[in-house]
Order: structure tokens, then sequence, then C-alpha cells
């Protein structure tokens, strides 16, 4: 076998494994094509990758507790430490988390410890939910006792967090949601975990939250806390914890809001240099702000975190999911956060306008001009942080005046798969004439799937030629409606959105008309009912048909707005007025069922004849259908 | 480097990995002999006095013998780097030389005395044939060099992925996915079919 075969089986083994599953078999016989050698070489390695769990286990000596197989050490801490274990009698690899009750520790106190331990596992051993780590087994062997829980593949928030940058926001509200939904759901069963912090948040993937040691994690804590030995910090504890009060589900949210703080600023809301000074901050001390340690976030999310962090759990969210929610719509708008993607900017300065290779080229200068035209962009930045959709947001972008700006910006996955390219949006800039006076800013957003995403924006400038005459608004216009209808007409939707937009903001009717369309027909956008009745509306109030017509049709089946017939009715009269076939036609509908209008069949009669007049081949039939000619 | 390690056998071996860093192959010959030396006495004494409860694993084998053979020297991060990639291939060919003697032995070649008998050391009882695991190894070293080197340092070493990654130097995800397919690749040369080709 050549060193090359050997390569390329590596290489497609690896691959293979990035996909999703259902994925794997196709792309792997889509890379192999003819080579059959290569393809059953790799096939019998992924089989064989589904060998026992145990071939080549670590450990060369192993050891038992329990009946579990000791076979290395997963982590360590103040109370105890984590192994890799192996259960021989159901066959599975486990986490057995394995506390030495004699050290330090009087015998009752060892038994008191062991029976509020067996407890509390018992009780979150009723918790199965995909966002906790299952307890399966509790034990004791002569002075040690043991917890045996599902074994998790990843590292925890800690080890993530102590690598120091910040997490992209997206990420940040994906960890937040998913412990939101996992501590909702074991407060619903009854159950607190009491210390919830990140080195307890196990992320699988990279990405799949999984909460461990639900109510084991205070309880040996709390009772191994003795003399000489270091307590866990109390930093994220909530203040009735920390004063002895009753906890419910809400201290937990508590110290949720205090990892939300951290995740976005960097640092724990709650400082002191002891751990009376701390206590009495976290008790008495003043909710700090997020905004004061990230001056980038938005003003709204102090309110949010401000009321997680409220001192009585009667001020607080009713739940966690409520938590996390507000502090996603906080995030949402407006603008907000950090650099997560990396901006490519490419500048080009030339005279002749219309050339509009985008991508990455070298800054041109002629002679003839003065200076070169310059954009800058400061940085992307997340705008939308729903777990599924990432919007970016490139500002503040200057233009210099007199110059023409085109943006294009390409948004692709972790991968360098492509999810998203095109023109900008929001508002529109795509192609963006700045007028000789002035300079001017714009936003660029782009938007995709997937957890990571990378955006790369470029961006071409070119001075507008002084000689050339300028054209009107309602030319430019035009020539964008026409521009958006090639590239509508070759399939390039999300292109036609942005130019549509444009030409809509040059007041191009038929522009609002057909870009009020996609968002409601979620062509090449997000279907958006109000940026639909948006458009249609401004269509129609200046002077456009059609768009008092679709406008009266979002009126009549309530799509984004309230159901009200006669609203409909108004504008679908305002539209047979203007002349139109279909207006006629749909208030003729009205007028023959007396909806928002008094019930007039002599009318709607009246209505479908001017309809079928106007080539409405419906009206005609409906006619033929009552019995009029 | 610090010249006042005199303590006998811990600047030996400073020296020796140096001398063997800078080219010198006796030298690194003489290192390795010292490691296995070490790394077999402590074994076998642990061994022989391990009790059940006793968790013992080759990881902490091989932090003794470091820290006998290097003392509390300090010490040029590549020597120590080297030490664990040596500790972690003498402790494989304790562990094979042991697994043939017993083979041996099973096989009728009489009795033959065993100094490590007495524990079953290495092969974890659920895994596979040690000797048919040096061949594969031996054979997918030849062809993937650096994953080999990872399965010496995890199976035979102890090491976690994390210190892995410190010692060879790749990223976690590198370590992870050269682990994932070392096991594939071994399991299926030691169990699958005969390969046609």
């Amino acid at each position: 076998m050549s060193s090359q075969f050997n390569e390329r089986i590596r290489e497609l083994f690896d691959q293979v494994l990035e996909r999703p599953t259902d994925e794997r078999t196709v792309f792997l016989e889509l890379e192999c094509g003819e080579d059959a050698q290569l393809l059953e070489a790799v096939q019998r390695l992924l089989r064989a990758r589904e060998s026992p769990d145990s071939f080549l286990q670590t450990g060369t000596v192993t050891s038992r507790i329990g009946r579990y197989a000791i076979s290395g050490e997963l982590g360590r801490g103040a109370m105890g430490i984590v192994y890799d274990a192996f259960d021989p009698l159901i066959g599975r690899n486990v986490a057995l988390k394995v506390i030495r009750l004699k050290e330090a520790m009087e015998p009752h106190e060892a038994e008191f410890l062991r029976d509020r331990l067996f407890r509390e596992a018992r009780l979150a051993g009723q918790l199965f939910h995909p966002g906790i780590v299952v307890i399966l087994d509790v034990g004791q062997e002569r002075d040690t006792a043991f917890v045996a829980m599902e074994r998790v593949e990843g590292q925890t928030l800690q080890r993530i967090l102590d690598g120091g940058d910040l997490l992209a926001t997206s990420r940040v509200l994906g960890i937040l949601q998913q412990t939101g939904v996992a501590l909702d759901f074991a407060h619903q069963h009854g159950v607190v975990h009491r210390d919830i912090k990140p080195a307890n948040i196990i992320l699988q993937n990279d990405s799949e939250v999984k909460i461990t040691d639900f109510g084991i994690a205070r309880v040996i804590s709390q009772t191994l806390t003795l003399p000489g030995t270091v307590m866990g910090t109390p930093s994220y504890m909530s203040p009735e914890q920390l004063e002895g009060r009753p906890v419910d589900g809400r201290g937990d949210q508590f110290s949720l809001a205090v990892l939300a703080y951290e995740l976005l600023t960097g640092q724990r809301p709650f400082h002191g240099d002891s751990l009376a000074t701390l206590t009495h901050a976290i008790v008495n001390g003043k909710r700090p702000s997020a905004r004061a340690a990230n001056p980038e976030l938005p003003a709204a999310i102090d309110r949010v975190l401000q009321r997680g962090l409220a001192k009585f759990p009667q001020q607080r969210y009713q739940n966690c999911v409520e938590l996390v929610t507000q502090i996603d719509s906080a995030l949402r708008y407006p603008k907000l956060s950090w650099k997560v993607g990396y901006a490519t900017i490419t500048l080009s300065a030339c005279l002749a306008v219309g050339v509009g290779i985008l991508g990455y080229r070298k800054l041109v200068s002629r002679p003839d001009l003065t200076s070169p035209p310059r954009a800058e962009v400061a940085s992307v930045r997340p705008a939308i942080t729903n777990p599924t959709i990432q919007s970016f947001t490139v500002e503040p972008l200057s233009i210099e005046a007199g110059s023409v700006a085109r943006l294009s910006w390409r948004v692709s996955d972790a991968t360098g798969v492509e999810i998203d390219h095109g023109l900008g949006s929001v508002p529109s800039v795509g192609i963006a004439a700045v007028a000789p006076a002035e300079s001017t800013t714009y936003k660029l957003s782009a938007s995709g799937h997937g957890p990571e995403v990378h955006a790369s924006v470029a961006i071409e400038v070119k001075k507008t030629d002084p000689q050339q005459k300028s054209i009107s608004p309602e030319e430019r216009g035009r020539e964008l409606y026409d521009l958006a209808s090639e590239k509508r007409q070759s399939g390039l939707l999300s292109e036609a959105v942005a130019l549509l937009r444009q030409a809509a903001e040059f007041g191009d009717t038929r522009a609002m008309v057909e870009l009020g369309e996609m968002y409601r027909d979620e062509e090449g956008v997000l279907r958006n009912n109000a940026e639909a009745i948006l458009w249609f509306r401004k269509a129609a109030e200046a002077g456009r048909a059609a768009g008092m017509v679709d406008l009266g049709a979002m009126y009549l089946l309530g799509d984004g707005v309230a159901v009200s017939e006669q609203e409909a009715a108004k504008w679908f009269e305002k539209a047979a007025a203007a002349g139109s076939g279909a207006g006629m036609y749909d208030l003729a509908s009205l007028y023959e069922t007396g909806r928002g209008v008094p019930q007039n069949l002599q009318k709607a009669i009246e209505l479908y004849r001017g309809s079928a007049n106007h080539g409405n081949t419906e009206a005609s039939r409906r006619l033929t259908q009552i019995g009029v000619r | 480097m610090s010249s006042n390690g005199q303590d006998s056998g811990t600047s030996g071996l400073t020296v020796l990995l140096n001398r063997m860093q800078s080219g010198d192959r006796p030298a690194g010959e003489q290192a390795i002999a010292m490691v296995y030396d070490e790394l077999h006495r402590i074994a076998s004494r642990q061994l022989r006095s391990e009790r059940s409860d006793h968790i013992l694993q080759a990881t902490a084998l091989i932090h003794e013998a470091y820290a006998r053979l290097m003392g509390s020297e300090s010490i040029q991060i590549q020597s120590r780097v080297h030490f664990f990639v040596i500790a972690s291939r003498q402790m494989r060919r304790i562990l094979v030389d042991q697994a043939r003697v017993r083979d041996a032995a099973r096989r009728g070649g009489g009795a033959v005395p065993v100094d490590l008998e007495t524990v079953q050391l290495g092969v974890d009882p659920r895994s596979t044939d040690l000797l048919l695991l040096e061949a594969a190894l031996q054979e997918f070293e030849k062809v993937y060099p650096r994953a080999a080197q990872i399965v010496e340092l995890r199976y035979f070493g102890g090491y976690t992925d994390k210190e892995i990654t410190e010692i060879v130097s790749v990223s976690f995800s590198t370590v992870r996915r050269d682990w994932e397919f070392a096991r594939a690749w071994l399991f299926e040369r030691m169990h699958g079919k005969p390969n046609p080709c």
C-alpha cells in the first residue's frame, strides 16, 4: 500500500466522522468514487471504530471499587476523585465519583454525609433529561462512598473559561438556554442543584450542555469543608443559600445569572478578598452592572441580570428559561457585543462605475484620483442570537463622500461550507451611492445557520466620476429593480431581496410590493409578516394598486396584523378605484358575502364584471357560477 | 542549567538526556536502560505490595521513576518530554516482555519464574492479547508514526489526552482523532477479517 493511499484513508476517516451520521455513507461513497479498495478500507475502519469501549482502554493496572473497574482518572476535586470506570455488569463506561469518608472525619459525620449523599443521589437519580448527567448508582465500599454517573465526553465550562477569551454571544446564549431548560426540568421534579457553576457544566461535543452533580456537589463540599480544606468558591451561590435560608429553583436561577454575567463580561459579578467579604458582597452588596464591565453590552442587559441577581427569590424571574429569554432579547437589540468572525476588508479605487467583482482586491489607485476612497469596518458583530440563526452586523461602515460602495458577504460554518452570501441588507447597502457632499454610515448584516459561523465581508468603494451626470433616484430605483429581477430569475433570491430593498428605498413601488411578497412568501429571506406589511403599505400609500391588494389580503387573513375585514375592504376598494382587476375581484367577493361591507350582490356582480374586463379569469368564472353572463 | 544537582543518579539521567538530544546515541541508550531498570524495579515492588483498594497506574509508576531519576532539579522542558516518551516506550517493553513470558509459560515452556506474575500487570482483563496488539502496533507505527506514539503514551504510559498534547505538542483534537483512528485501525488489524489485498 502506498503512503498516499494510507494518507487518504486517514483523511477520509477523519472527514467522515465530522459529518452527521446520516450523511456519512453517501459522503464516503462520493469521495471514493470508483476506488473500491479505498472505500472498503475506510468502511472497515469505520466498522472497527464501533469496537467495544474496553478495547485499549487506558490504565495498565486495574483496580476495582464496588463492581466498577477503574481505568483512569477524570478529575480531582477537594472532595474526591472522579474516575473513568467500567461497569462489567452492564458493559458500559461510567464516571465514578469517589468520596473518601474516613479522612478527617468522625464516624458519625461520615455516616451523616453518606446518608445525605445517598438521599440526594436517589432524588437526582430520577432526573432523565438530555441536559443532565444521569446518576446511575450509588454505593459504599469500606470507607469509600461512590456515585456512578453517565460518562460524558467533553470539557467543563470552567476549562473553556480558563482559556480567557470571551465566547461568542451565540455560544453564550446556547449554553445559557440549555442550562436554563435543564434546570427548570429539575426544578419541576423537585430537585435543586445548589451548586451551579462552570465546573459543573460539561459541554459535550463543545456545544451540548450536561449539568453534572445534581444535588450531590453541595452535600459533599459542605460536609467536607473541614478545617484545613478549601471550600469551593461561593461566587455563584445565592444569598438565601449563604444565609442558610430555604433554597428553591430560584437559587439556581441566581447562580445562572452569575454565570451569564461572567460569560458576557469575562468577570464575576461579586468580588471579595476573603470568604467573608465575598459573602457580604453577595448578600448585601449592590447588584453590579454588566455594562460597566463590558461597555459593548446593551443597556437592557443590566435590567435583566439585576433581576436574576435579586437578593430575594421572589424578586427574580419565574423560572430559569424566562431569565434566559430575557437575556436573549436584551442582547438581540440593538447592536452588541464583541468580535466573533473576521472581516476581510477590500478597498479598491477606480473610476469606472459598475465594475463589481467582489473579493480580495488590492488597493488600486489611479493617478487622476486625488485620494483613494475609504471604507472602514470596525468589527463584525453578532446581532441575533437565536441558536440556529446568526446574523452579523458590520458597523460602523463609513463611506467617503462622493463614492459608490458595493458590499458583499459570505457566511460559512466552521468547516468552511458556505451558508449564505450576497449583497448587504438592513438597511440597504449593496450598492450605495454617496452624494458628493456627505459621507455615510451603513450597516451590513448577513445571516446563516449553525453554532459557529464565520462571516467575511468584502467592501469595494469607488469614487464616483464627478463628470458623470448624476442619475435621479427614480432611475436608480429602476436600475436596481431590473437588477433584482435578473437575480430573482436566476434563483439568487437573497441577492434579489437585497436589491429589491434598495430599489424600494429609492422609491420604486414595484420593488416595494415584491419585497413585501418575498417576506410574506419566505423567498430568499425568512418570513416576516410585519416587514411584508410595512412594504405593502408603503407601496399602497405611494399609489401602487398591487400593494393595496396585498395589504388588504393581509388584513383579511390576519397575517402579521389583527384581522379586519373593514380595513381589507378599504384597501381593495382603493385598488379597484385605481383600476386593479385583482382589487375589484377581492372587493366583489366581500360584497358577495357581506364581509367588511354590507352584503350587496348587485355591487358584487358589477365588480366581478369590471374585474373580468380587466382580464381576471377568476372573475369570469365566478360570474358564470352565480349565473350571470 | 543547574549544576548543583550532584545527587548520584539524578543528574546522571539529565546529563544523558541532554547528550542524547545533541545526537549522542550511546548516551540515549544508556538513558533508556536507566529508565527501564527503574520502572521495572518500581513496578515489581509496588505490585508485590499492592492492596486491593490501591489504585496503581502506569502514570503513577512513571512519575515515581521520574522523581527518583530526575529529582527536583529544574529540567529543560525538552528533557522532560524525552523522559516521558522514553518511559512510555519502556513501559510498553516491560508489559510486552511480561506477556511473552506468561505466554511461554502457558504454552508449557515449563515453570518460568516471573517476578511480576503475582498481579495482573498491564493488560486490562477485558482487553486484548497484548502480544497481538504489539504485532499490530509495530505495523501501525510504520505507516502512522504519530498516531502510534499517541497509542504508546496513552495506553502504555497511561497519560491523559491533555497530558499527551503537552508531550507531543499537537492539538487536543489531533490527539483525539489520532487515538480514534488508531483504535479502529488496530482493532481492525487484530480482529477484522483478513484483508483481501
